[in-house]
This record gives structure tokens, sequence and C-alpha cells, in this order.
């Protein structure tokens, strides 16, 4: 499909060293992933940020790590596989790219927001607890702003037959979120279940989710 | 709706990934429209046409007698 040519560091390598490559790259990979985890886990349990520089550090490298541990593995791949993507496959993957690439930064940040927050709580968007004026405006901006640029970037991606499987999951999970809040307002005030708190209404939202992806995947991959 | 894709694809020895690549699309878009489970918007089906040299009307069949 594509006449480029463009043999990589991955591809001049042989078979016994690709292997070997592949597992010691797995055995790394395995021990940053575990590292960042470990460092995510401590901070959740002790409830504020590390102080040291030198634990930043350590946490900076293993997340250099990892994603030094995903680029050599990809190159691997593609020096395995070596048929070349689709014009329109490298840009489906390139939106990817640049939506995950973005989240995952703007999520930690949140999360490190969240810690530096008046509540102190890490999980600004877990809990109900308060928050201040201008972490709330701020998330809900940055929020807003990032879902709008990823939807854009989205759909200057996709093509017709995925533009259609988003919008029909779009369409269920707007009518299960226009069914569901009534329907539970009716159980709450026949006294079925409790009233409806924020919580509740948000887990509502998240399940609406769910069922747009779950439409979406069925149109995408049926 | 029926069409001669997955014939006229043959006729060329393409994969579906071949295709998708002519076509700008996924190789999800492809399989669907052969398999019936999708019709393609009117700027694909003249896509379609134009790559095979063919009208949209000798590619896809909508059941209806003119």
């Amino acid at each position: 499909m594509n006449s480029e040519t463009s043999p990589r560091w991955a591809d001049r390598l042989g078979t016994g060293t690709r292997t070997i490559l592949i597992v010691t790259t797995i055995i790394f990979g395995l021990f940053a992933v575990g590292m960042v985890a470990g460092f995510s886990y401590a901070v959740l349990e002790d409830g504020k940020l590390p102080t040291k520089p030198l634990v930043w550090l350590i946490f900076a490298a293993m997340v250099a790590l990892v994603a030094l541990v995903g680029w050599v593995l990809l190159s691997l791949f593609r020096s395995i596989y070596p048929e070349r993507m689709s014009r329109f496959d490298k840009r489906y993957w390139k939106m990817w790219a640049i939506v995950i690439g973005l989240s995952f930064p703007i999520g930690i940040a949140v999360g490190v927001l969240g810690l530096s927050d008046q509540s102190g709580g890490f999980s600004l968007l877990l809990s109900n607890a308060p928050i201040s004026p201008p972490t709330a405006i701020l998330v809900s901006v940055v929020g807003s702003i990032l879902m709008i640029a990823t939807l854009v970037i989205y759909f200057r991606a996709i093509d017709d037959h995925e533009e259609r499987a988003y919008l029909w999951g779009s369409n269920v999970a707007f009518h299960f979120l226009a069914l569901a809040f009534p329907f539970y307002w009716l159980l709450a005030r026949g006294g079925l279940v409790p009233a409806l708190t924020i919580g509740a209404a948000l887990l509502i939202v998240l399940l609406s989710c769910i069922v747009q992806a779950i439409v979406w995947a069925l149109f995408k991959f049926r | 709706m029926e069409n001669r894709l997955r014939i006229l694809r043959a006729e060329r020895g393409w994969s579906q990934a071949d295709l998708a690549g002519h076509l700008d699309v996924s190789r999800q878009a492809v399989n669907a429209i052969e398999t019936g489970k999708y019709d393609p918007s009117l700027p694909l089906a003249f896509k379609v046409a134009r790559l095979f040299g063919q009208s949209i009307e000798q590619i896809f069949n909508d059941g209806v007698e003119s």
C-alpha cells in the first residue's frame, strides 16, 4: 500500500537478539510499572505528596522507563510485522496516541492537584469532599476544553463507519440517561431506593458512558 | 443492501486491508459493507464506484426494481 522505506534499528537485529531484547524489555517494563504503581499506592496511603526530590526523580525515571519500554516494544513489533500501515491507520492511531497522550498527564495533574488542594484528598474526582473554588473552576474548564479538543481530533480522524458507531452509542447513552433519571426518581418516591445523591447521579452518568462504549464497540466490530 | 464489493475486491486480488487503504477507511468499514451490516454514505459509495470504474448501481443493489 505504501512505498515508504524506513529501515529502523530493530530491522537490523537477528531473531535471537530480538527475542532476548523483547524478554528483557518486558521484565524492565513490569519492574517500572510496579514501581509507578507502588509509588501511587504509597501516596494514596500516606495522603500527601512526598517532599524529597530523590523520590520524584526516581518516579520520573520510572515513568520515562515505561515510555522507553513502550517505544522499544513498538519498534520490535513493527520490525517483526513489517506490513506498512495505510494512511487511514496512521491517522487513526496517531489520533489515539494524541488523545491518550493528552489525557494521561492531565489525569496525573488532576490527581496531584487534588493532593495539594485544601481538601487534602487525593481522589479529587472520586469523593464529594469540598474543594477550593480555583480548583473547581480549573478542573471544570480544563476538563471541558480537553473533552471538546479530543472530540474534534477524534472526529477528524475516523471514517463514516466509526462515526455512525459513535453516534449510535451516543444516542443510546442519551436515552439511557433520559430514562434512568426519571425512573430512579420514581423508585425513590416509592421508597424502593434511597433519594438521589450527587454520587448516585454521577454513577448513572458513568453507566451511560459504559453503555455508549458498548454500543460503539458493537457497531464498530460486529 | 446487497453489493458486489467482495467480488470486485477478489478480482483484483486485494485483501480487505488493501481496499480499506484505497478508500481511506478502516478494515472494519470494508468488512461491514461487504457483509451488509453497514450501508456506506453517498460520498463513500461514489469513492467505491470511482475506484472500480463502475456506477453505484452496478456495485450496490437496494433490491428495488426500477
